[in-house]
C-alpha cells in the first residue's frame, strides 16, 4: 500500500510516494506544519521510497530512492529510509535547480537580513543553525543556500534539520520540546536524526530576503565567540569551494558572486557557546 | 504516440501544451535526456515558457552549455598536446556537431569527446597524452583486453584537472563487424571554430553516415530517441540547404559500403519524427524482403520511444530483446559472442555480491 504526499517546499513541489511506514510516520510528524496536500499542482520532483528487490524486503531489509523512475543511489538499510529521503531531496535540488547559485551552507534570517554560513560536512553548521533558529532566527535551510540568479535574493527551502552524533543530544538539551525523527544509526555520516523546523519558519517559507553577510563558522572548544573579517579574494575562493553548481553556471555564477561581494561582508566565526553566538550573530543584523 | 515524439516531430505543438501535458512531457524528456533540447526548441521558435517548467528547461540547458564550453576547450587543448604526434585527429559525434554549430548540438548532453586517429600512431599518442595529464579510467583486465583485441577504440581517458573524458577511436566500427569500413575511405573536412582555429571533422554526408552506423549497430538503446532526434535535426538542417541531400547521402553510403545502416536511419527518422523526404526516396528505403521490413519496423518504431511508464508497452520489451541480439550478432560472430556474454554475466553476478554494501555517493 502506497501513501502519497505533495510537499510544497518554497520554490519546489515534491511528491513523496512510499510504502515505508517509518517514512510516513516521520513525514507526518516533522512536516505537520507544511501545507501537505494531495492536490494536482505541477510536481517538480516525483519521489518514491520503496524496496525494489523482493529479497531485500526480508533479508537485511533495504530501501531505494527513486526520482520518477531513476535511482541515483545504491539502496540503504531500511532504518535509514527517512534520512535517505532527506539526502535525496537535497540531491534533487542541487543537481537540477540551476536558477539558483547553491552553496553548502546553513542559512538563517532575522530583521529581513540573511546570514549564509558555508561550511564543510561535520563543522557543526547544522548544530549552530538549529540553535539559532530556535532562538529567534528564521530557518531557510541547514544545508543549502539558494541565491537567485534573477533577483539575487536568498530563497528559503525550509526543511527538517539534519543532526549527527553528539549534536543530537546537544540540541535536545538546548531546545525545549524539540521534535526529532526516528534515529538512524551507522549511516555513512554516523548516527543521524532530523529535527522538526520551527513553525514560524515553515509558515513564511515563501518569503525570500536579501543577503546581509557571509559567515564561515567554526566550532573551537572554549573559545570566546568572535568574528574575524575575511578579505574578498579569500571569501571568493571559499565560496566557490562550497558551491554545488558554480562549475555549471560558469560566467553567470562568477558575476553573481562578484556582485554579492561588493555589498556583503564576510567573516570567519569562531564560537564554542550558543548564548555568545546568539549575541554576536544578532549584533550583525541589528 | 508519446507526447515527446509528437513535439519533436511538430515543435509548433510546444506552444499549446497545458500543465498536465507538460508534466508528462518533462518526465519523458528527463528519461530520454531531451529536456535541454526542448528548451532549445522553445527558444528557437520564441515560445513563451510557462513559469512552472521554465527553470527545468533552462537548468538542463545550462548543463548542456557547460559541456559545449568544455568541448571547445578540448578543441584547443587536445590538438595542442598531439600537434607533433598525430597526423590525423578528427573530432567525431557530439564534438563534431558542436564544431559545425549544428542545431542538434544545442541542448545536447553528452559525456565524451570522441576523436579518430591513425592506428599506427596510437601507441605514441597514448604516451604523449599520459604526459599531458590524461589518465586511464579504471576498468578490469578482461575489458581492457577486449577493447585492445576487438574494439575500434581504446578504453576512455579522463583529464586529471579538467575532468573531460576522451574516447580515442582508430576505426569507425569494431574489427569484428562484417561491414567494417576502412577509416581512410571517410572524407574529412576542416572547420574553423571561433576563438580556437581550425580543427578536423567528418564532412557533412560522412558525419551523417557515421551517426547512422553507430545508432544502428547498437544493441542497447538507452539514448536511442535522443540519437534518432539528432539525426532528424541534422537531416532537416542539411535538406534545407540542399533538397537532394538525402539522396546524396544514400549514394555516398553505398560507396562506403554502409548503405544498410544509413537506409535504416533515414527511414526511421522519417517514420518516427516526420523528417521531410522526397516521395520516391521513401519507397526506396524498404528492406529486400517484406518480412524483414515488417520486423524492422516493429522493432525500431518501438525502441525509439521514451523509456517511461507513461508510454511503455509490451512491444518495447520484445523490441529490446530482438535488438539486443541483433546488435551483438552484428558486432561479432557467435563463436566470440557466446564466451563474451558468459564472461560478462559471471562478472556482473560477482560484482553484485562484492559491491553490495558500498554506499553510493550521497550529498
Amino acid at each position: 500500500m502506497f501513501d502519497q504526499f505533495t510537499l510544497p517546499i518554497g520554490p519546489f513541489n515534491f511528491s513523496i510516494k512510499t510504502d515505508n511506514k517509518s517514512v510516513v510516520d516521520n513525514l507526518l510528524s516533522l512536516y505537520s506544519d507544511y501545507n501537505v496536500s494531495d492536490d494536482c499542482s505541477f510536481i517538480d520532483f516525483p519521489i518514491t521510497i520503496t524496496t525494489h528487490s523482493l529479497i531485500r524486503r526480508f533479508i537485511k531489509p533495504q530501501v531505494d530512492f527513486f526520482l520518477d523512475e531513476f535511482a541515483p543511489f545504491k539502496p540503504l538499510p531500511k532504518d535509514q529510509s527517512f534520512a535517505m529521503l532527506e539526502w535525496g531531496m537535497n540531491w534533487c535540488i542541487t543537481t537540477r535547480a540551476h536558477q539558483f547559485l547553491i552553496f553548502h551552507a546553513g542559512t538563517i534570517e532575522k530583521n529581513g537580513k540573511v546570514i549564509v554560513m558555508p561550511a564543510e560536512q561535520g563543522s557543526g553548521k547544522s548544530t549552530l543553525t538549529a540553535a539559532m533558529v530556535y532562538s529567534g532566527w528564521r530557518l531557510f535551510s541547514d544545508e543549502l543556500a539558494l541565491i537567485s540568479l534573477e533577483d539575487e535574493l536568498v530563497y528559503p527551502c525550509t526543511r527538517p534539520i539534519n543532526l549527527k552524533n553528539d549534536s543530537i543530544d546537544i540540541i535536545n538539551n538546548f531546545v525545549e520540546n524539540a521534535v526529532f525523527s526516528t534515529i538512524a544509526k551507522d549511516t555513512h555520516k554516523g548516527t543521524v536524526a532530523l529535527l522538526k523546523p520551527p513553525t514560524d519558519s515553515v509558515k513564511r517559507i515563501n518569503e525570500p530576503a536579501s543577503l546581509h553577510s557571509i559567515v564561515f563558522p567554526k566550532y573551537v572548544p572554549k573559545v570566546e565567540a568572535k568574528l574575524i573579517p575575511v578579505n574578498q579574494i579569500q571569501a571568493f575562493e571559499q565560496l566557490i569551494e562550497h558551491s554545488f553548481n558554480y562549475h555549471i553556471l560558469g560566467e553567470e555564477g562568477f558575476h553573481l558572486i562578484a556582485n554579492i561581494l561588493k555589498t556583503v561582508n564576510c567573516y570567519q566565526f569562531e564560537y564554542s557557546d550558543f548564548e555568545e553566538a546568539k549575541k554576536v550573530l544578532g549584533g550583525l543584523v541589528e | 504516440m508519446p507526447i515527446l515524439i509528437k513535439v519533436l516531430s511538430h515543435p509548433e505543438l510546444l506552444a499549446t501544451l497545458n500543465k498536465n501535458q507538460w508534466q508528462i512531457l518533462l518526465a519523458q524528456a528527463n528519461t530520454s535526456q531531451l529536456v535541454a533540447r526542448l528548451n532549445y526548441l522553445m527558444d528557437f521558435h520564441q515560445y513563451e515558457k510557462p513559469n512552472y517548467v521554465k527553470w527545468h528547461l533552462e537548468s538542463a540547458y545550462k548543463i548542456a552549455e557547460k559541456q559545449r564550453k568544455q568541448a571547445i576547450v578540448e578543441f584547443l587543448e587536445v590538438p595542442r598536446s598531439l600537434e607533433k604526434t598525430a597526423s590525423r585527429l578528427v573530432f567525431l559525434k557530439g564534438a563534431a556537431y558542436i564544431a559545425k554549430n549544428l542545431p542538434c548540438s544545442f541542448g545536447r548532453t553528452f559525456s565524451d569527446i570522441d576523436v579518430l586517429v591513425k592506428k599506427e600512431e596510437l601507441k605514441k599518442i597514448e604516451t604523449v597524452l599520459k604526459f599531458s595529464s590524461w589518465l586511464k579510467t579504471e576498468i578490469d583486465d578482461y575489458d581492457e583486453l577486449y577493447y585492445r583485441t576487438w574494439m575500434h577504440e581504446i578504453p576512455p581517458l579522463y583529464h586529471f584537472t579538467r575532468g573531460s573524458v576522451l574516447d580515442i577511436h582508430h576505426n569507425i566500427l569494431p574489427s569484428t563487424n562484417k561491414h567494417m569500413p576502412d577509416a581512410d575511405s571517410f572524407s574529412f573536412s576542416n572547420i574553423e571554430v571561433e576563438n580556437v582555429g581550425i580543427i578536423q571533422t567528418l564532412d557533412d554526408t560522412d558525419l551523417c553516415i557515421h551517426m547512422a552506423v553507430h545508432l544502428f549497430t547498437e544493441s542497447e538503446f538507452h539514448h536511442g530517441l535522443r540519437d534518432i532526434s539528432d539525426f532528424d535535426m541534422i537531416l532537416r538542417y542539411f535538406q534545407e540547404q540542399n533538397e537532394y541531400f538525402s539522396e546524396q547521402l544514400l549514394q555516398r553510403a553505398k560507396i562506403l559500403g554502409l548503405y544498410e545502416y544509413t537506409r535504416l536511419a533515414v527511414r526511421y527518422s522519417h517514420m518516427i519524427l516526420a523528417t521531410p523526404l522526397q516521395k520516391n526516396t521513401l519507397t526506396s528505403l524498404q528492406a529486400n524482403s517484406s518480412l524483414k521490413t515488417l520486423i524492422q519496423d516493429f522493432c525500431f518504431i518501438h525502441i525509439f520511444k521514451p523509456n517511461h511508464r507513461s508510454c511503455r508497452t509490451w512491444h518495447m520489451s520484445i523490441a529490446e530483446f530482438i535488438l539486443y541480439w541483433r546488435g551483438h550478432l552484428l558486432r561479432m560472430p557467435i563463436r566470440l559472442l557466446v564466451p563474451h556474454l558468459m564472461k560478462k554475466s559471471y562478472m556482473r553476478v560477482k560484482d553484485y555480491f562484492q559491491k553490495d554494501d558500498i554506499v553510493g555517493e550521497l550529498p
